[in-house]
């Protein structure tokens, strides 16, 4: 699941108080489990407009919506959305960056006559798991090649600082991480876990270098399935 | 013959009683529920904080209201029983109610009355400290919530005085100094008597130490209320002779209790343990420790009664928290005369003498059957035994045919045993009476108006409280405002809204005007609601379309001098109020089908007779037995008990029993559940109503003390096995050591396994039955033997047995050189002791079943740390409740207990079990949280949030919230990210108007 | 001019809150008029979202009141309010109100005497900080 955090009011005011009709659309899916941009956060900032423009002594609308997923033209396709966005001056996607370019794309494909402008209410963080309630913590980086199997299916490439492949660094001790006293250390994990697979030989295979070039290193990554799209 | 009734009566509102007349009430009985005093509630509402650590009053309240607004319970105050006659199933009882001088129909609880009492005498809630007056509540939410007077204190009724000045200020007329006693009679299947306990402070050691003659030695229960925020000085420590703030505090365990000797005349101290007082004075100790840890807090103790599965853990919380246990024996309690601080002197445990001086001493006392209980006692022709409780047969609460007997009356227990025996009467009572057929009166309502669609007309209805309220808030020029309020069709101002004038004035106006929504303006919520939300259904209306001001709680008495600003408030609150009202919905009563057939996991004692309960009431039974047969570890034991439930549950046509079953899986919630069961045979799938788990437990396998390799140690099942067979070479062991807790109150297993002191000293009685010469060592660290069991220890060293307390920092030693050695410290003497033993018995630990983990994921309800089930202990006493409905819980599979204690929480969690099975349909009509499916995106966050664990993803992968399951809190509203869940009658589209029209 | 009487919102909770109101007027216990009570089940149902709403429609402050800790009847519901009036704060200090317009707090049930002093308490605070921006510029 992606996660991401709400951006400071203060920035997110800065991008729109020049305008006078103001759209804040949320999310239903990651960023809605994560509690960043789901129908509730997206009634609080739109609160939070309110109330410092009526402040400011200004006299704006907000109004507010919803789309299943930001990142589906199909879900974005929806005659109120649309109407809501075409009276808007300026459109606040409470979705991750995936939906805020995609918004930003279909809408001004969509509305023809003017430019729309979306733009970002969240940080988008990382790719997690969920905890427990109002708790998440980062599992993947996307680095296009998996190692998992070979690590106990604990990854170093997200959960070491520095990505280590061959074991842990200086920095580890009782099983904590140096950059953090709240980041286990990840390999500690790791050796923790293969000895109780009965694979602890297996740290000593040396794994050579990583190729990158899967990762976002190798620019921006795109697939297709060709039997799908005929 | 005179027809059977499906009612019972059930006398003494303490937290067993009034948990009964709740089950029995659920289960569709009639239920008087009667106490000698004018409040119910018992002991437990003068109780700073229960057994599980919760605040008392706060724990009790609920469910003193939840009696008091069900219409099957009839709550009789100052009521007792004179005779009964009859049999089972048609008992005529005669009752005498005390007069209380108040009419509680006239009488509003404005509180003049009691203010204006001249009189002042030391108050009975608070134990003789602090003061009530003649016409008084003992506290302030007291059920019924009316005032009495006490004739004996009262000037007009004493005959002292002419006083008639609580009269003289009453709005309401409702003081009467000519209310008589009267008697009365009533029809009822069978009792359940519950009188509860009493302090013994009669004791001869109880008056040597100084109690009622020196100023600072108080007992127990005033010490409570002393710790209490809520008591008489709200919780400072202030001692009686000059209110200094105690620091320095001692409390004196067993007081004028556990003393073996009899003297020829007069007041005996009592030989039994009262079970409940070590934990009483650790906890009272802990709270005085948390609010200032300088406290200095000493308890003078002998064995400490840690029984209850937490226990251990906050005695040994106390211990950190540098609370001074004392082993000793108080010879002597005296006053230093200039400060009356009190002087202890004491033997410690080595034999020493010591002297030390406290602030304040508390005094622990016995408990004993209250006067009331021993006079129904005689009423009825029970027994009682030599120590004054009563005469029961084996493993039943059923004294005589029709009339049982519960809670602390009948054993000494935390309020979670008490409750659980309550419950158990009820089963039994509930068997008795199967074949009654239920009578409860079908209430003839109106059919309710559709309100769906229509315009709101609203209804606004102004009590003037008998001219409370007129005082502050301006009535009339607030019905004129009202009247102007957009929906509103109809305003009335009336005298006393919860009289029956006042109740049918409003009902007609609702009637006549096709009001749809009412607002009441008047007194407190809580007090008035339920009563409100009665006379709207009675109109045609769903309950749920009212609401409420409080002007009288919280207007008119608490702004006398601002009536502009009260006025203005009142108005506010009105608009809102109107608002929401006007777009409120009706609450629908929800159904559910229940599939009427249970499912008992484990064929133990207790699964045993939870099937035979359940089973009783006409309602088919499934048994999943690992095992291939029934008993479970009873067989080890020397009963016939088993064998006789065995023989029942063979000749039942409605029990099942799969054998060398084992539970796979479960689907469903209360009401309908899916189990999936694997035998031999192959699999199967079943549908049931609710589930009673007894799923058992198991002794430890000791790896100490040369268990198992040397065959002369044993554990004390294998004692009972032996016994059981009556094998000779009993007969020819000279010499037997026993030693205690082993595998349990240790660092792994820190809790109490509860039987085993007890088994173990009725073993050695046995063994010396068996060869009377025999030499017998107990070597321990505490003798639990509480209740009437502490005769049987008592009994066992008069026949010679040895108990030995040794040193557990040194621990023991048992080696085979030359047969079985046992070398430790016996902490009296000090010194090496070396025993030799015949056989050595350990005392092995309750450990839980091993399939709890599993039966926990399967079943989704939790496990507590040390592995067996955990009981909803949170604002509920009974230790069969679940936090997920439909499962309860009884045996060794939710903690160390006897047979005796399986039993009747077998019964209690079959008589929870029937609250659902015995209905075709469960219905209810509360508020409660509702998902929405098609914005619920399955997050998981209410399923996370919810404190009882009632959401659930279901077969559509979306949260469904159960309203027979859901308590209507809403955190899960508040928590979910996409706004898909409501609380009915509390949703966004009534609180937002609510708040916005305020500020019009 | 006469001095500034604000008018605030009160959550309170049915089983501490509104009990211990009780037991104020029981006890003739006099406070501050200032407060319009808005009842709940539990103070762990008040949304974030209710107590902007309450700002916005004009309300000076609002005060959320639940059950003492460790004694709420539905286990941490109050808990939960603490810690959402905490995160409603810092939400209405971001839109440029003073925190102070928000308070959390709790009671026994018996406490009358608390609840009471809750109430004046919170009736100074907002006194203090003055009318609310939102209702002089609409």
């Amino acid at each position: 699941m992606i996660v991401a955090d709400r951006k400071p009011f203060a920035e997110i005011m800065s991008m729109v108080e020049k305008y006078s009709k103001i759209l804040v659309v949320g999310c239903g899916s990651c960023v809605t489990i994560c509690m960043a941009g789901g129908e509730e956060e997206v009634k609080i900032l739109a609160s939070q407009l309110r109330i410092a423009f009526r402040k400011q002594g200004k006299n704006i609308e907000v109004q507010e919506a919803m789309a299943l997923r930001q990142c589906d033209d199909e879900y974005m396709d929806d005659p109120v959305l649309i109407e809501k966005v075409r009276w808007a001056d300026v459109v606040i996607s409470m979705a991750c960056g995936v939906g805020v370019q995609h918004a930003t794309t279909f809408f001004n494909r969509i509305i023809e006559e003017r430019p729309t402008r979306v733009v970002p209410a969240l940080n988008t963080t990382f790719m997690g798991a969920n905890l427990g309630a109002g708790e998440w913590e980062e599992r993947c980086l996307g680095c296009g090649d998996c190692v998992l199997e070979k690590t106990g299916g604990i990854c170093p490439i997200t959960r070491c600082a520095k990505s280590l492949l061959n074991g842990p660094c200086g920095g580890s001790s009782n099983g904590i991480c140096e950059v953090s006293k709240n980041t286990e250390c990840a390999w500690h994990l790791i050796v923790e876990r293969l000895n109780v697979l009965g694979e602890l030989d297996r740290i000593k295979q040396v794994e050579p270098y990583k190729d990158w070039r899967p990762s976002h290193s190798g620019g921006m990554r795109k697939r297709v399935r060709e039997d799908m799209r005929i | 013959m005179e027809e059977k009734v499906r009612s019972v009566l059930v006398a003494g509102a303490g937290v067993a009683g009034i948990h009964a007349a709740l089950n029995l009430a659920n289960l569709g009985f009639k239920v008087y529920l009667l106490d000698k005093e004018a409040a119910i509630g018992g002991k437990m509402s003068q109780l700073y904080r229960t057994a599980e650590d919760n605040f008392a009053l706060g724990a009790i309240t609920p469910i003193i209201l939840e009696a008091s607004n069900n219409p099957n319970i009839q709550i009789m105050p100052l009521t007792q029983i004179e005779a009964v006659n009859g049999e089972p199933g048609a008992f005529t009882v005669s009752l005498k109610k005390a007069p209380r001088y108040v009419d509680i129909v006239k009488c509003v609880t404005c509180s003049l009355c009691w203010r204006a009492c001249p009189v002042k005498v030391p108050s009975e809630f608070n134990y003789g400290l602090g003061t009530r007056n003649a016409i008084y509540m003992p506290y302030g939410g007291a059920a019924p919530n009316k005032p009495s007077i006490d004739p004996e204190t009262c000037l007009n009724l004493n005959g002292k005085e002419k006083c008639t000045k609580c009269a003289d200020v009453c709005p309401s007329n409702a003081i009467n100094f000519n209310d008589k006693e009267t008697m009365l009679e009533l029809k009822v299947g069978a009792l359940i008597l519950t009188p509860g306990i009493e302090p013994f402070k009669d004791a001869p050691e109880v008056k040597a130490f100084g109690y009622g003659k020196m100023a600072n030695v108080l007992d127990n229960f005033q010490m409570d209320r002393l710790v209490s925020i809520y008591g008489p000085t709200a919780g400072e420590l202030k001692r009686p002779s000059d209110g200094k703030i105690a620091k320095k505090i001692a409390f004196i365990q067993c007081v004028g209790s556990r003393k073996p000797e009899e003297k020829k005349s007069g007041a005996q101290n009592l030989k039994y343990c009262s079970s409940i007082c070590c934990m009483h004075a650790i906890r009272s100790s802990l709270t005085i420790k948390g609010r200032d840890e300088s406290n200095d807090i000493s308890i003078f103790h002998n064995d400490i009664m840690a029984i209850a599965k937490t226990n251990e853990d906050i005695y040994s919380e106390a211990r950190q928290k540098a609370v001074q246990f004392i082993r000793s024996q108080v010879t002597s309690v005296s006053e230093v005369p200039d400060t009356k601080d009190v002087l202890i002197h004491y033997l410690s445990e080595d034999g020493k003498e010591a002297d030390e001086t406290f602030d304040l001493v508390v005094l622990s006392l016995g408990l004993v059957p209250s006067k009331e209980g021993i006079r129904l006692m005689k009423t009825l022709g029970i027994k009682l035994n030599a120590e004054q409780f009563p005469e029961l047969p084996e493993y039943s609460r059923m004294a005589l045919p029709g009339v049982a007997i519960a809670g602390s009356f009948r054993a000494l227990a935390d309020s979670p045993e008490a409750v659980a025996d309550a419950q158990a009467a009820v089963m039994e009572v509930v068997e008795l009476l199967a074949s009654v057929p239920d009578v409860l009166p079908s209430t003839s309502l109106p059919p309710e108006t559709d309100v769906a669609g229509g315009e709101p007309r609203v209804g606004v209805y102004i009590c003037d409280c008998g001219g409370i309220i007129p005082k502050v808030i301006d009535t009339d020029a607030l019905l004129k405002f009202s009247g102007r309020l957009e929906g509103v069709v109809d305003t009335l101002k009336l005298a006393y809204a919860c009289q029956a004038d006042g109740m049918q004035q409003m009902k007609s106006s609702i009637q006549s005007h096709d009001v749809n929504r009412v607002v009441f303006v008047g007194c407190s919520y809580r007090s008035f609601l339920p009563k409100l939300q009665n006379l709207i259904r009675e109109a045609g209306l769903n309950k749920f379309l009212v609401e409420m001001v409080n002007a009288r709680e919280l207007g008119a008495w608490v702004h006398i001098n601002e009536k502009e600003q009260a006025n203005e408030r009142v108005r506010a609150e009105l608009k809102g109020v109107v608002a929401k009202a006007k777009g409120l919905k009706p609450l629908p009563v929800s159904i559910r089908d229940v599939t009427q057939k249970g499912l008992v996991v484990g064929g133990g004692v207790a699964g045993m007779v939870a099937a035979l309960s359940i089973a009783s009431q006409g309602i088919p039974v499934d048994i999943i037995e690992k095992t291939d047969k029934l008993g479970g570890n009873a067989n080890r034991l020397s009963l016939s008990y088993p064998d006789s439930l065995k023989k029942m549950i063979k000749e039942n046509p409605r029990i099942n029993v799969l054998y060398n079953a084992e539970l796979k899986e479960l689907r469903g919630r209360v009401g309908r559940f899916t189990a999936r069961v694997q035998t031999p045979e192959g699999g199967s799938t079943g549908e049931y109503g609710a589930i009673v788990v007894a799923a058992g437990g198991k002794e430890y396998r000791p790896n100490e003390y040369l268990y198992g390799s040397d065959k002369n140690v044993i554990t004390q099942l294998e004692l009972e096995e032996l016994i059981k067979k009556g094998g000779p070479e009993l007969k020819r062991i000279n010499s037997a050591a026993v030693i205690h807790c082993v595998g349990s109150r240790n660092n792994e297993r820190p809790y109490c396994s509860r039987l085993c002191c007890t088994q173990a000293v009725r073993n050695s009685l046995k063994l010396k039955e068996i060869n009377p010469k025999v030499q017998i060592y107990h070597l321990h660290r505490d003798i639990r033997t509480y209740f009437l069991n502490d005769i049987l220890y008592q009994n066992a060293q008069k026949e010679g047995v040895s108990f030995i307390r040794y040193d557990e920092n040194r621990g023991l030693d048992v080696s085979q050189k030359g047969g079985l050695t046992i070398r430790l410290n016996d902490s009296q003497t000090q010194k090496e002791v070396e025993l030799k033993a015949d056989l050595l018995i350990l005392n092995a630990a309750v450990l839980p079943g091993e399939d709890n983990k599993t039966l926990s994921r399967l079943l989704g309800i939790p496990l507590d740390k040390w592995g067996f089930f955990q009981e909803e202990s949170y604002m509920t006493f009974s230790p069969v409740v679940m936090s997920k409905k439909g499962i309860s819980i009884c045996g060794l599979a939710h903690g160390p207990k006897t047979m005796d204690e399986s039993v009747s929480q077998a019964r209690a969690a079959a008589a929870e079990a029937l609250s659902v099975l015995s209905k075709e349909k469960l219905t209810r009509q509360a508020v409660h949280a509702e998902v929405n499916p098609g914005k619920c995106i399955a997050c998981l966050t209410c399923v996370r949030l919810c404190p009882y664990g009632v959401p659930f993803i279901n077969e559509d992968r979306v949260a469904q919230i159960l309203p027979f399951e859901c308590r209507g809190c809403g955190i899960c509203v508040s928590g979910c990210p996409n706004d898909a869940i409501e609380l009915k009658s509390f949703t966004d589209d009534d609180v937002v108007p609510q708040i916005e029209a305020m500020f019009v | 001019m006469n001095q500034f009487e604000p008018e605030i919102v009160a959550f309170c909770c049915h089983y501490c809150a509104l009990a211990a109101a009780d037991t104020a007027g029981k006890m003739g216990i006099q406070f501050a008029p200032n407060v319009r009570v808005i009842r709940v089940l539990c103070t762990g149902k008040v949304e974030i979202l209710h107590l902007m709403k309450a700002l916005e429609a004009g309300a000076d402050g609002v005060v959320v009141v639940g059950c003492k800790f460790g004694e709420c009847y539905f286990k941490d519901g109050n808990y939960r309010a603490q810690k959402r009036v905490q995160r409603a704060q810092s939400l209405i200090e971001e839109a440029g109100l003073e925190k102070g317009r928000l308070r959390f707090d709790f009671v026994p049930g018996p406490g009358g005497k608390k609840f009471a002093e809750i109430m004046n308490t919170m009736t100074q605070q907002v006194r203090a900080l003055g009318p609310n921006p939102l209702k002089q510029k609409q």
